[in-house]
């Protein structure tokens, strides 16, 4: 970390210290580092080692939220000084729970993960249709749509909204990833899917393999 | 639709040799939720003048008449007999028309003063003299099957608050599950003070891990769950039963500490976390399983693929016993009962400890 004053949102991110995120976030702001710097050298590093601490079975679900929740903390404060500065996300994600599945847990796990990720993410919610995720696409610029299923019975929704994105013509403007406890990478290889992950944090990895 | 159980009747003592680990005339198959009652009026070949639901989310049961003869028919050496308090969980409908949980109500300590009464001791113990009396001289055991206080509580915050609450206020979680535990542990011992030698084995029901392991820090969940897990089960394994936990996720890091808690059984081993041949090779003797037939593939999978999986499991996971047949989850609404049959179809055809995985001749 260059900037010595960015170490302590590293750290109140990293044990989900969300009030001490917010007021290092606003030190930092007033002490006149760039907002990208606060965000690409000090939060965003942080929730990637949220992500290394899980898969290494070091940190829980509960430690992986509470420090999601620190990091929206943050961003809360120096969202409106990235939009000033013209900061760009590092893509759009579109993410839902597919229709006729309303779990969100893991959704919403990894909807954290990807905004600690620096992604841009729009939350279609629980029991969503295939169309709106090609809306989405269309009309909201998502680069990535990520879908979630629970269910067996449901999980199979997620080959209907892919040929669903076909069947639009957007299939080849888009990137798709699933997840969800019944759902296997032969299962999104066999769907047609771009990629899978069984985590949120790994999620995160595979969806920033995508913008590169 | 009708199975050919005649040499293998449903015998509960099969059940039981296996998972003392021992090796009975073929592999016992058991399904420990069926919630398809297309599943169940396709082996019963009637009509219910019922509707079933998920019991563990407030849906009626099938009836212990209904619930025996199903098991008869296929050939499954036990059922269960639910001793569900599952309080103050939110439902909600998808558009499809289908009910899923969506959270909890519990909230605040004050929210305890509101918590949903469980149902009363005595009508559940009315419940298993049904059970009990419905199985009598059929061969099929009663499986005593308790929700527990780990995930129970969870629910009744709802799941992402609690998963918050272990770090901002844990003293209400714990709360919670103390008052569940207090319940819950009176009736296992109520069942096992007045059934103990008539169920075949007691159960609990606890979602304590997730498909990369444990659901929280290890060091939190051996604070909270051996000590309460043993308190729960103590009547049990006073009364000489086998005791059975289901759990989702991946195992590594959670058999142990159920070994060392004193359960003796794992459900269900789900495929997507787990390599069964190398967990049973691991706990060989130890900690007999139940399950890993991917649900996926009982709803998608065609007849011959699902026939080939289970000669494989006949073959490589039934020797030396402590392995029972079954589905990686429940039998649910959406897997078609002709897959569902195709399984236990197979089961009797390899499943044969005198030839384990070559075609039983009739």
């Amino acid at each position: 970390m260059n900037q010595p004053a960015l170490e302590p949102i590293y750290e109140a991110i990293l044990i989900g210290d969300m009030g001490g995120t917010v007021e290092n976030v606003q030190a930092a702001i007033d002490a006149g580092i760039a907002p990208e710097s606060i965000l690409k050298e000090g939060m965003i590093p942080a929730m990637s080692e949220v992500g290394r601490l899980f898969e290494e079975g070091e940190c829980f679900v509960p430690e992986m939220l509470i420090s999601a929740r620190a990091m929206q903390g943050g961003l809360g404060i120096l969202r409106p000084y990235l939009v000033d500065a013209g900061v760009e996300p590092l893509g759009t994600v579109a993410i839902g729970t597919v229709e006729g599945d309303m779990h969100d847990i893991g959704k919403n796990l990894v909807m954290m993960m990807l905004e600690g990720a620096g992604f841009e993410v729009i939350d279609l919610g629980v029991d969503v249709k295939p169309q709106a995720f090609i809306d989405a696409v269309q009309f909201n610029g998502a680069q990535i749509v990520a879908m979630s299923a629970l269910l067996t019975t449901t999980m199979n929704k997620m080959e209907v909204t892919i040929n669903a994105m076909k069947e639009a013509g957007i299939i080849d403007d888009v990137k798709v990833m699933v997840g969800g406890a019944p759902v296997t990478a032969d299962y999104a290889e066999a769907i047609g899917a771009d990629g899978f992950a069984n985590d949120a944090s790994k999620a995160a990895t595979l969806a920033k393999s995508f913008m590169e | 639709m009708k199975i050919q159980t005649g040499l293998f009747k449903s015998d509960v003592n099969r059940l039981l040799t296996a998972l003392n680990h021992q090796e009975p005339d073929r592999l016992p198959h058991i399904e420990l939720w069926v919630t398809s009652q297309a599943v169940y009026e396709y082996v019963l070949e009637r009509e219910l003048d019922y509707s079933i639901g998920d019991a563990a989310e407030g849906g009626q049961s099938i009836t212990p008449q209904d619930d025996v003869e199903f098991a008869q028919r296929l050939g499954q050496d036990a059922v269960l007999c639910n001793f569900n308090w599952r309080p103050n969980n939110v439902f909600h409908l998808a558009t499809d028309g289908t009910r899923h949980y969506v959270d909890g109500t519990i909230k605040t300590v004050a929210n305890l003063d509101n918590l949903d009464p469980p149902s009363a001791i005595d009508d559940q113990l009315r419940h298993l003299e049904r059970y009990l009396e419905s199985a009598q001289g059929t061969g099929v055991g009663i499986i005593a099957n308790l929700t527990s206080f780990f995930d129970s509580a969870m629910l009744a915050i709802g799941m992402t608050d609690a998963l918050y609450m272990f770090y901002d206020n844990r003293p209400l979680i714990e709360k919670l599950m103390d008052i569940l535990l207090d319940h819950q542990e009176n009736v296992m011992r109520a069942v096992c003070e007045r059934f103990g030698d008539d169920i075949a084995l007691v159960m609990v029901n606890d979602d304590i891990g997730i498909n990369s392991g444990l659901m929280i820090h290890p060091r939190m969940f051996l604070e909270l769950f051996p000590g309460r897990m043993k308190r729960l089960i103590a009547p049990a394994k006073d009364a000489g039963k086998l005791v059975l936990m289901h759990t989702d996720g991946k195992l590594d890091n959670i058999l142990p500490i159920l070994y060392d808690v004193g359960i003796d059984i794992n459900h269900p081993v789900e495929p997507e976390s787990n390599d069964i041949i190398e967990v049973k090779r691991q706990w060989e003797g130890r900690m007999a399983l139940i399950g890993n037939v991917h649900t996926p593939l009982l709803a998608y999978g065609s007849q011959e693929e699902i026939e080939a999986v289970v000669r494989k499991y006949c073959k490589e996971l039934a020797p030396g016993g402590g392995y029972v047949l079954g589905s990686s989850t429940s039998i649910m609404e959406g897997i078609p009962p002709q897959n569902f049959v195709t399984m236990i179809e197979a089961v009797h055809k390899y499943g044969c400890y005198d030839h384990l995985g070559q075609m039983l001749d009739r």
